[in-house]
Formats: C-alpha cells, structure tokens, sequence
C-alpha cells in the first residue's frame, strides 16, 4: 500500500475526528442518564448538546455493542408511528460505567486544562490563519 | 406517511443487503438489528416530503456492507472479550486491521507477538 504524506491540516482534522469518537460511548451513556430514548432521539439529543459529529451509521452500532456490554438494555415499544422503536435505556452498570467514565473525563481535562493554559492565552493573542482577530 | 414504490424499492433493497451480510450473527440479533434501522429510515422520512429524503437518510447511515462491518466488527470483538480465545481475538484484530490503519498496526504487531510466543514454546529459539 502507498500513501503520499499527509498534510498537517489533514492530520490534525484526523486527531480531531479521532477525539470526538472516544467521547460518543459517554455522550450516548449521559444522554440516557434521564430515562430511556430510542436511537433516532438519541441522535437529536447528541446533535443539539454537544460538539459531536454524530453518524448515524455508527451510533446505531454502538448502541448495539453498549447493550453486549450490558451498559444498557433495550426494549421494543409500539407507537402511533404505525411501527414499533427499540428503546434504550441505561442498566446500573450502565449508570455506575456513566459516572465512572465523568470522573475519568473530569480529571483528564482538568489537568488537560492546566498543561494547555500558556497556550490558551497564546490562541487568544495570536488570530487563527485567515481570520480576523475577535 | 407514503412513501414512493421507488422509495420502497430501495429501502427493501437496502434491508435485504444488511440481513444478508449479518448472518455471521445469530438471527435473533440479526433481525432486530435490521427492524431497528427500518424504524429509524421510517422515521426520518416521516412527514418529510423533499424528494431524496430517504436516500439522504440512507447515505447517512453507510452502505449496507459498511453497516454490517460494523456490527461484526463489534460482535467480534465482543466474543474476543468474552472468550479470550487467541484465535477468535486474532480473526477480530485482522477484521479491525482491514478498517483502519492503526488496527493494521496492531495486527502486525500482534503477528509478532503470536510468533515470538509460538518460538518459544516450541523452545526453537532458545539455545
């Protein structure tokens, strides 16, 4: 196999893809923290609340391996629709998995947060290429 | 809702590819996995009237063979995990391997690991 060198900006948008699929398991564990949803409420509440880029096509695969992992179960209910929806909703193990993994992400990115202060004051004195200075 | 017969046509054209390359799970799970993504392209085109809803809806969610890749993958995975079986946990890592780069790494590196392993029970390698 050949692959030319990839580019700087191709790369970075990779880390960033990258970064947003680790996070999906604990968004879709946190949008059920309040009771149960089923995969196309799921996504809305994923696409309004967070910074996610949320694939259908792999959202609906997690949830399936989410409930192999018994983190949640699913149940099938009928609705006015005309068909029924298969419904998520969190086990406790699911709800102990969901709070374990807040305080795993706390601490990251707290600390994260202090490794990255002399940089963040960097960003907001030096404009991103191409824009304008806020 | 209606849905056009072309529309129709394709949705069941699409299902019937998705049951067909999950059969390597058992069809129980097969099933539900194909009403659940039926349910969800139903539900996207619900009152939706735009012409090409349901080829968005289904270009949203991969091809049929895309799909199902990832379903299996997760499945192999999944009884990798439960049975900590070395060849059923190398099958998965050579299917992770086909997806994506690092998943390749980690297969090869792991093809090193089963072979240095394999040496030394074998004791070929010690002196």
């Amino acid at each position: 196999m050949k692959e030319a060198p990839i580019p700087s900006a191709d790369n970075s948008e990779k880390w960033e893809v990258q970064l947003r699929k680790g996070s999906l398991e604990l968004a879709i564990l946190a949008a059920l923290w309040d009771g149960r949803l089923y995969g196309l409420e799921i996504l809305r509440e994923l696409e309004s609340k967070s910074d996610l880029i949320v694939v259908e096509g792999t959202v609906y695969p997690l949830l399936n391996r989410l409930r192999a992992l018994a983190l949640v179960e699913s149940e099938w209910v009928e609705s006015d629709s005309g068909h029924p929806r298969k419904y998520y909703r969190l086990t406790p193990a699911g709800r102990q998995r969901a709070l374990e993994m807040t305080r795993i992400w706390a601490k990251f990115s707290a600390r994260m947060n202090n490794l990255l202060t002399h940089l963040n004051e960097e960003t907001q004195t030096v404009p991103e290429e191409g824009k304008e200075p806020v | 809702m209606i849905l056009s017969a072309e529309s129709q046509k394709t949705i069941d054209a699409y299902l019937a590819t998705l049951r067909k390359q999950l059969r390597v799970l058992r069809p129980e799970d097969a099933d539900d996995i194909v009403e659940e993504i039926h349910a969800h392209i139903l539900d996207k085109s619900a009152g939706v009237t735009a012409e090409g809803i349901v080829g968005t809806t289904l270009a949203a969610l991969g091809t049929p063979d895309e799909l199902a890749a990832r379903y299996r993958t997760d499945e192999l995975l999944k009884r990798a995990q439960v049975t900590r079986s070395p060849v059923v946990s190398l099958f998965s890592l050579a299917r992770w391997a086909t997806l994506s780069l690092i998943g390749l790494l980690a297969f090869v590196v792991s093809l090193a690991g089963y072979a240095m392993g394999g040496c030394w029970l074998s004791s070929a390698c010690s002196s």
